[in-house]
């Protein structure tokens, strides 16, 4: 029944072409701007999240005691103890917790006659394989004496007798470096030896670290506060976790909060890019949907003249023996069927932008130095998987959003129709 | 009478109302037609003809009285049990053919097919044989507009008899036609008749059309104000 209905309703469709591909044309406006748009938002977040990398800072959360208000019954915010490593590690999806330990003091760097800085992290040497890093130099690992050092150490050297300011670069591998730290009362100076087991690859996170054994850290903090570690009292400066993916990472973040503490990272910020992504293909496709909306007045009003047309014969099916419901029916399928028409064709001027859009990007000089593109907010050189995305989800959900449109323009039309008393359509004229 | 009626009218009624205005335009009708009989319907222009011949058909509704038409009482039924009734129960003939334009006259003729949810070989099928029935094969794939008016009317009277209805409804048929052309018109509804058992009404205001019925039902005003019965003119020399 409904294929010999929806047979008509391709019969009336065709009897009047230029209308069908006028209206359609409507809908094929329509949808390619809501295509286009949101296309746009996606490959936008892709290449940000290219720019970002993939790499292991992705499932990477930094975690920290709250710095919150005081809570209500007075009691200290959850701190960053031994125990809470250990209950971090009991977390779902998580792979490793690596607690950091800072020096309490401020160490200077003493290599040659030059003088440098860096971040003193104390880290378990075992956990080393899960920070993330690689060297450019020297072997990954931390014997007793040994450091790390980060890409950028060893590019920030000066020297203390010049009158200016003026970088020097140290090859900190080769060279004989030692460590001042000064104790809490400023009362006395220490000079540690540093064997230097490796130089640091690029990575944002630990370009500036120097990476000592934890109980070394701990050692030099003795020293510097005059104390003895009491394991009761001791915290950890940071703690790292690391999830088992970037999926989990969201889950872990907030499960490290449930549990009172700050937690951020790549991840976190991903989140919060994601969210903007969203909400910018949300007012994008509003944008496109804006147009879309014109082309439903467009398909009502086909509908509606169609209709006035063809009142004489809509009678003449209900003398024949078609229900209300038959001629809704017959009305409501031209009407999808414009839209569908329509929502296709826009999806093909889609595809076609697409591959224009894009092969112009890459065939672009690449680089900022290059000119043309360079009003666009992003590296183009990021845009290897291309500016305009249309994953086969967005192309068959907007076939379905112009068919939609189509059905909801053509809803008031179809009803007058179905509704028609026979009588009074027959006698028209 | 051995037949028994196919259609019964008691008390009749129909006002339109138009611009506040009521119009009583049919006054309490009654009638009885038996089955497989020809009854043509006469009057005056205004007098309430056509009104009538689309309360019995189901085209409309009554404002009152009852309506029975083999045997269902169509007064009161919603517009899905009317629609039932038109399908299976009546064909219509229209004055000015209600062709449609952009249909061959095969697919005119199965258009009913359609709403019967009849697949389209089948509906082809039963569409071409009435078209021969009526000497009109050759022209099974013409438009509306590619044939003469007495040919149309052969379309839509095989589109009328598409779904085998008992009773053939025609309003004018012959209005748009000269007047040989009309007789030829007639004489294929009493055919429709003598030869089918089929019972036909047939609503004109021409005299020698109207020779051609068992019956003559005169109206006007709104009541019905004659009913003879007529020795039918070709009622034997049919082929
Ligand atoms: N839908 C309608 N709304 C209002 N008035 C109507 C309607 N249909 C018919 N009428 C009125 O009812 C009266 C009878 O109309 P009807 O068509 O039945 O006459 P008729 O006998 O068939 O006339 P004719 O021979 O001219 O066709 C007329 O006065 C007409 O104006
Ligand atoms: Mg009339």
């Amino acid at each position: 029944m409904f294929g010999e209905l929806a047979h008509l309703a391709v019969h009336n469709l065709l009897r009047a072409r230029a209308r069908l591909a006028m209206t359609a044309g409507g809908v094929l406006v329509g949808t390619t701007a809501v295509v286009i748009l949101i296309a746009l938002t996606i490959g936008l977040q892709r290449s940000a999240e290219a720019g970002i990398g993939q790499n292991a800072t992705l499932t990477e959360i930094n975690v920290y005691p709250s710095w919150g208000p005081p809570q209500e019954d007075g009691a200290e915010p959850p701190q960053l103890t031994p125990a809470a490593v250990r209950a971090f590690y009991q977390i779902e999806g998580v792979a490793a917790v690596i607690p950091m330990t800072s020096l309490q003091s401020w160490g200077e760097l003493i290599a040659d006659d030059y003088r440098g800085g860096g971040q003193v992290l104390g880290v378990d040497p075992q956990l080393l394989p899960y920070l993330g890093i690689t060297a450019q130099q020297g072997q990954l690992s931390l014997n007793p004496g040994d450091v790390l050092v980060g890409a950028q150490v060893g590019e920030n050297f000066y020297d203390p007798q010049s009158e200016e300011y003026a970088p020097v670069q140290i090859d900190l591998f080769s060279a004989a470096l030692e460590m001042q730290v000064y104790n809490n009362m400023g009362t006395g100076t220490r000079e540690v030896d540093m064997r230097v087991a490796a130089v640091l690859a690029d990575n944002p996170n630990y370009d500036y670290a120097i990476l000592m054994p934890t109980q070394d850290v701990i050692q030099l903090n003795e020293w510097v506060s005059g104390q003895k570690t009491d394991p009761e009292t001791f915290r950890y400066d940071q703690v790292i976790v690391r999830a088992v993916d970037r999926e989990a990472a969201t889950d872990v973040s907030s499960a490290i909060k449930e549990l009172g503490y700050s937690a951020g990272g790549l991840g976190e910020f991903l989140n919060q890019l994601n969210g903007f992504f969203t909400t910018m293909r949300l007012v994008l496709g509003g944008v496109g949907g804006v147009a879309l909306l014109v082309a439903a007045f467009g398909v009502a009003n086909t509908m509606t003249m169609a209709i006035l047309e063809r009142t004489r014969e809509i009678g003449l099916m209900k003398a024949v023996g078609a229900t209300d419901r038959d001629v809704l029916t017959v009305f409501l399928i031209e009407a999808a069927l414009v839209g569908l028409s329509g929502g296709a064709a826009g999806i093909g001027a889609s595809l076609l932008i697409q591959n224009v859009v894009n092969e112009a990007i890459r065939s672009a000089p690449a680089g900022d130095g290059g000119g043309g593109m360079i009003f666009l907010p992003v590296d183009t050189s990021q845009l290897s998987s291309g500016l305009v995305i249309i994953p086969t989800e967005l192309a068959l959900f907007a076939l379905l959003l112009a068919t939609a449109v189509g059905v909801v323009a053509g809803l008031y039309p179809a009803l007058r129709a179905a509704r028609m008393t026979t009588v009074v359509a027959l006698k028209t004229e | 009478m051995a037949n028994q009626p196919i259609i019964q009218g008691r008390g009749i009624d129909k006002v339109f109302y138009v611009g506040g205005q009521a119009l009583h335009v049919l006054k309490g009708v009654d009638f009885e037609i038996p089955t497989g009989q020809f009854v043509s319907i006469m009057g005056p222009s205004g007098s309430g003809k056509s009104t009538l011949l689309y309360l019995i058909g189901g085209l409309d509704q009554p404002s009152g009285g009852q309506i029975t038409v083999a045997g269902k009482h169509i007064d009161g039924m919603n517009s899905s049990e009317l629609a039932e009734f038109r399908r299976l129960t009546v064909g219509f003939v229209f004055q000015s053919f209600h062709l449609v334009p952009t249909m061959t006259a095969l697919e005119n003729v199965a258009l009913p097919g359609i709403f019967a949810g009849l697949p389209r070989d089948l509906r082809e099928a039963r569409a071409s044989r009435l078209l021969s029935m009526l000497t009109m094969s050759s022209r099974a794939d013409h438009r509306p507009s590619q044939l003469s008016g007495g040919q149309q009317q052969r379309v839509a009277i095989a589109r009328a008899l598409f779904n085998n209805p008992p009773i053939i409804m025609a309003d004018e048929p012959t209005g748009a036609l000269d007047s040989k052309t009309g007789q030829n018109v007639m004489r294929m509804l009493r055919w429709l008749c003598t030869k089918q058992g089929r019972t036909v009404v047939v609503v004109t205001h021409d005299q020698s059309i109207a020779q051609y019925a068992d019956r003559k039902l005169e109206l006007k005003d709104g009541r019905i104000v004659g009913d003879y019965l007529t020795d039918a003119r070709g009622k034997h020399d049919v082929a």
